[in-house]
Parts: C-alpha cells; structure tokens; sequence
C-alpha cells in the first residue's frame, strides 16, 4: 500500500484536529472504535497535526511488528512499540504535537472538570492523583470533564477551553473507576506499558458533545493522593500558583506577553488550593466542599 | 543622648508612625529572583544568585535558608490566611472535617525547642536531597529535630529571610 | 559598575502577595522578584547608576535592612543578581 492509502482518521479533540494513519489496519480499527463519539471531520477539510504509526524497518511490517512514530513535530530517542500498542503510540504523538506544536492557547498539564459555566483546574506531577479525580468527577453529577491530560487556557479571557479526549487511567485508578462508570464506555485493556496497564475511559457523551465550550475558571487545585491519610487541605499563596502553573505549562515561556497574561488572568481569577486525601469519597467530599466555597 | 535621638523617641511616644516603609534587601547569597526557563516539553527552573563570584548565576539549590532556634507546637501561630496554624500536622496541612474548615482541637502539647542546624542554614539542595532519599543534612542527627526545622520551613512567612528560596523550590518539595 | 533599565514600558509588574512578577518584554521572561529587587528596578529606568548612588535614593525612602550585613554589598549582590538574569544592563 503506498503512503496515501494507508488506512486513517481524522479526529477532532477541543480546538485541535490531527490526521491518523497507519499501514497496519488494526492500529486504525482500534481507533475508530475507541474514538467512535469524536467528529472525524474538519470544517474545511484541514487538519492541524498529522500522526503516523509507521513500521520501524521495512522488515517490521510483517515480521514481529512494531512501528515508530512520524509526525510534524517528532519524537526522538523512542524505542519501537509492538503493533498491539500502536493505539497508544498515536495517542502519544498526539500528545506531543498539543505540548510541543500547540499555540492557539497556554496548555498546561493539567485536569479540569466544569460545573455550570465555572470550572476548575487540577494541577501537580505526574502521579500525585490529579488524572484520578478528574476521571472520578467525570462522571459525577453536576460536573462536566474538559480534560484529563491538558488544560487549555484562553489568552484573552479567564477561559479554560476543553481538551476532553479519552481519559488514560492507569494501574489502581482503573479499578476505582470501573465500579463507577458504565463498562461500555472502557477501551481495551492495555498491559506491559512502560506506565504498566493502562486503559481507556470515555468521558460522558456530553463532554464530547460540548468539547467546543469553554468555561469560567474559578479554582484552582493541587490533588494529592496518599495511602491512609486523613483529608486535609491548605490555601497556596499566588506565589507559589503562579510557580506550579508555570512550570506545567509547556508553552507559556514561549508564547510571549499573552502567555504571561493568560497565567496571570488565571491567578488572579481563581483561588488557588493544596488537597490531600487517602481515598476517592475523601478526595471528592473534599473537593466539592471547596468548590461550594469558593464559588457560594 | 543627643537631642536628636530625643526628639525621635518623642514622636515615637506620640504614636507618630515612621514615614519611610522598612525594605528588607535580602542576603548576599540567597537568590531574590526566580526565573522559568522554557525547556523542552515542560518547564524548567533557573535561579540566580549573588555568590562571591558577583554577577555569577549560582545553581538555584544553593540558596540558603536560615533558621535560628526552633520552638515547637509553641503557641497559637497564623499564617498568611488567617488559618490558625497551631493543630497542623507537619506538613503543614490543616485537619479537615467536622465543623468546618480548620477544625481539630488543639493538642495542647508541650513546648520544646530545638538548636539550629550547625551552619545556620539549609541549601535548597539539602532539602530536595532529604525529599528524594529520606537522607538527614550533613551535622543532623535528630529526626525530632529536623522535622521541627521542616516545620518551620514550611511555615515561612512572606519577608521572612528563605522565603524566595523555599518558593523556588516549592515544586520540588 | 554601573546598572542601567530599559524603559518602564518595557516591563509588565505584577505584585502577587509578597512578590512581584515582572515579565520583561524585550526577553519575553518572566521572573520572580522580591521588595527589594522591584524598587531598585524602580530607580534604574533609563538611568545609570553605580551602586553607591542606588543604596543613597534607597535609603532616601526606605529604612534598609541587609541582614547585618554591608548595605553596599547586598545591595550590589542585588544588582549583579538582576543583570545575571537580564532584568537590567551593567554598564562599565
């Protein structure tokens, strides 16, 4: 098959569009079937960041497979993935065009949920338990989830504008989340990941049917989940907001002045809180408790 | 005493307030700014530091943080939000739950102080150090100890000397 | 040494509690800055000064406090700070 008849999709996530192709079939089956409710068109036909899963070598087309990934901005030093996790090697590369190529808005690594026309933004590394509320709160009633893995900010307004793709659950969060949400809404499971087993969850259909609507941000959060601790929570000064929200943020030392005021808009919007907690009913007790507060 | 010096305390005694605000101009060698540098993918800290070497950029972890003797659980303290910081764990985390916010009886513990670490300060370094390997800084030997000093770190008050040093470091405490 | 800034429109400064952002334009940086590194920036735009002459316009609005020790030497550890992170200029 030569390049421009591979198999492919396009996909359209928040404001960004991407261009999905790849030799091997299945890779693009799998995300069709995970990706089924997200529009596979652009208005014009245009789309912002192509991703191909190609093979690694010509022999690893059909020999062992694994793929490498070709994009317009480019991963480098990336051991091959087996074909069974080119669905993952995609969504990788998607990432790293947001991260890397993005500039429409500030991004920031980062969760967020919306409540009515207000939301919220969870920050902090990797690890420390903002994906896992953001999931639970995506399927708790009243809230709204606009994205697990970035944040977008407006450069304009105090506007956070969702990014609401497929909610990448890991290792014990994906248990949590299986006795919260409908099975239908799970992709595959996927083991031997360098992050160990990961899988799929579907934001609700309505977070997909809003993803062009941004909301109001009005708080700020920096999740922590440890074993066995009892809830707790302290204010972060504007200081120390402004040094976690930039640090997290990949592009906004890029983006000039408007990436300063986009931060800025935000701290000055939105107070900013430390939270911890040792269990998922603490963790959302705790959370909404400070969100009535906030926006009383 | 000259008449000078009287006349000040005379205002003073009046209740006159000074009219030029106190500017705190920091330590030689503790960093007064902070600066985030684009890196690849995600942020990245730089700090700059006076040094001997004047005008050198020292390595953000060199900046110090003094802390002179440290009274434990001495007393009601508040910090910059008016949360009553006293019934606070060492992390400095207020106790959630029953009547609202920052509640928790206080314990009413012991007062117990604790000398200062040998060389009257921490690098930042030390600190992300003892974060990352659970090591006690060169001259500590007491956990009891170092936690009050933690405590005390963690509980610095804007204009305190190493607050721009912990805030530096905030991410990776 | 002398120290020199750039215009006052070429900085952005925001206090934020007991800091100040300063985005400077030129660079496109942003830092974080203590009191005492935004009133020096106050005193030094389009205008060079040695650090003798930025201590005495300090010291005619403030009382200074340089933790025991020399108020020159803070006062040029500051300086130096500054122009390391390309907030001001040294002019020789």
């Amino acid at each position: 098959m030569i390049a421009d008849r591979w198999p492919s999709r396009t996909l359209r996530i928040g404001p960004a569009s991407f261009h999905l192709r790849s030799p091997f079939r299945r890779v693009i089956d799998e995300v069709n079937a995970l990706y089924r409710n997200y529009p596979a068109e652009t208005a014009d036909g245009i789309y912002d960041y192509a991703v191909s899963a190609v093979p690694s070598s010509p022999l690893r087309r059909w020999v062992k497979p694994n793929l490498r990934l070709e994009c317009d901005f480019e991963p480098f030093d990336t051991l091959p993935l087996p074909v069974d996790l080119g669905m993952l090697g995609l969504e990788m590369g998607m990432n790293l065009q947001m991260a890397v190529g993005y500039r429409r808005h500030v991004v920031v690594h980062a969760a967020s949920s919306a409540n009515g026309d207000k939301a919220a933004l969870l920050i902090g590394d990797s690890g420390a338990g903002k994906s896992t509320l953001s999931a639970l709160l995506a399927y708790r009633e009243g809230w709204r989830h606009l994205g697990d893995e970035f944040a977008l900010l407006d450069l304009h307004a105090p506007l956070l504008h969702p990014f609401p793709r497929p909610i990448s659950l890991k290792n014990a969060s994906i248990t949590a989340m299986e006795a919260r949400a409908p099975a239908d809404r799970f992709g595959p499971v996927l083991e031997g990941t360098v992050k160990g087993t990961i899988r799929h969850l579907l934001p609700p259909g309505a977070a997909i049917d809003k993803m062009e609507t941004p909301a109001e941000i009005a708080l700020v959060v920096a999740p922590h989940f440890r074993e066995n601790a009892a809830p707790a929570w302290r204010p972060m000064t504007r200081t120390e907001t402004y040094v976690r929200l930039a640090a997290s943020s990949t592009n906004q030392a890029l983006m000039g002045e408007a990436g300063f005021e986009a931060v800025w808009r935000c701290l000055a919007h939105a107070p900013a809180f430390d939270i911890m907690y040792g269990s998922s009913d603490d963790a959302l007790e705790l959370f909404e408790t400070l969100w009535r507060k906030v926006t009383a | 005493m000259t008449d000078e010096r009287k006349s000040d305390e005379m205002e003073l005694a009046a209740g006159k307030a000074s009219r030029r605000a106190l500017l705190r101009l920091g330590a030689v060698a503790a960093p007064a700014v902070v600066t985030l540098r684009p890196a690849w993918a995600t942020g990245g800290y730089h700090g700059g530091g006076g040094g001997g070497g004047g005008g050198a950029t020292t390595s953000l972890a060199m900046c110090q943080i003094p802390i002179d003797k440290v009274c434990d659980k001495d007393g009601k303290g508040y910090d910059a939000y008016g949360y009553d910081m006293s019934t606070a764990d060492d992390e400095g985390m207020v106790a959630y739950g029953g009547g609202g916010y920052g509640g928790g009886g206080g314990s009413g513990g012991k007062t117990k102080c604790y000398a200062p670490p040998p060389k009257g300060y921490y690098y930042g370094q030390e600190l992300v150090d003892y974060q990352q390997s659970g090591r006690l800084p060169d001259g500590i030997y007491s956990t009891k100890q170092f936690d009050a000093h933690l405590k005390y770190i963690k509980n610095l008050k804007p204009g305190q000397s190493g607050f721009t040093c912990l805030t530096s470091l905030v991410h990776k405490l | 040494m002398r120290y020199r800034a750039a215009a006052r429109d070429a900085y952005v400064v925001r206090p934020v509690d007991d800091l100040t952002l300063v985005y400077h334009r030129p660079s496109g940086m942003t830092h974080v800055v203590s009191p005492a590194v935004v009133a020096i920036l106050d005193l030094l735009h389009e205008r060079t000064l040695g650090i003798g002459e930025v201590c005495e316009q300090l010291a005619q609005h403030h009382d200074l406090d340089g933790e025991g020790d020399d108020i020159a030497r803070v006062v040029g550890a500051r300086l130096d700070e500054m122009a390391a992170m390309d907030i001001i200029d040294r002019i020789a």
